[in-house]
């Protein structure tokens, strides 16, 4: 299954939709889907923050093999940017000594088993692997 | 969809799914709280870190005036993810 969507925060309801359709259709387990839908919102949203400039839309696209379940999310990308290097997130601090950046990527990295990323011809790819239980 | 239903000054309801489409009108509720509450997590079905960030920044807000939330009735979901991000040790959460 294929989408595109434009490259905005308001897309995000079109987004869980797309996502809902895709669990429905390749019978994804109920407790894997939150966990999805937080790491694709995770990789969209910062592909909508820190690469505006892309005119195109970012296409979405959704398979299982098997048990293993992918989301690929592809955005034009003059800079490389992979999400497996964010840095790392200062999780034991006290809350007033802790910034809440980059917790979204760190989240996203435990929730999924996976994370792959390529970029070429000015083309970022990412693609978020959860592999199911049934 | 998402939306904050007060319930006097002290008692907070968040419905819905706070993600980063809603994050600017959900933070414009928030900064209504200015002392201790309970913040009733029970129809809230989703929470991304968007969500996170502006709850984090409510509570810094209001730790530093010696108040803060209380979050009751989160899902299984919402509770992982709260414990990934060790937010046990940012809240008070039953």
């Amino acid at each position: 299954m294929e989408r595109a969507f434009k490259k905005s925060f308001r897309s995000l309801d079109a987004i869980f939709d797309f996502l809902d359709e895709g669990f429905e259709a390749f019978h994804v387990e109920e407790s894997a889907r939150f966990s999805i839908k937080f790491a694709v919102e995770e990789i969209f949203t910062n592909m909508v923050k820190y690469n505006p400039g892309g005119i195109d839309d970012v296409k979405i696209m959704i398979a299982r093999e098997g048990r293993q379940f992918s989301v690929r999310l592809v955005d034009s990308e003059e800079h490389p940017f992979d999400p497996r290097l964010s840095k790392e997130v200062d999780l034991e601090s006290p809350i007033d000594e802790r910034e809440p950046g980059g917790l979204g990527l760190h989240l996203t990295k435990e929730f999924m088993d996976r994370i792959e990323y390529d970029h070429q011809n000015r083309t970022g790819i990412v693609t978020l692997i959860k592999y199911l239980e049934k | 969809m998402f939306s904050v239903t007060f319930k006097g000054k002290n008692a907070v309801a968040l419905v819905g799914r706070l993600d980063a489409s809603q994050v600017d009108d959900a933070r414009l509720e928030f900064d209504k709280i200015t002392e201790s509450a309970v913040m009733d997590f029970k129809n809230l079905e989703y929470i991304s870190s968007a969500g996170l960030g502006i709850l984090f920044a409510a509570q810094k807000r209001l730790k530093s005036s010696g108040h803060g939330l209380k979050l009751i009735n989160l899902n299984s979901h919402i509770r992982d993810v709260f414990r990934y991000a060790r937010f046990e040790m940012i809240f008070e959460i039953e």
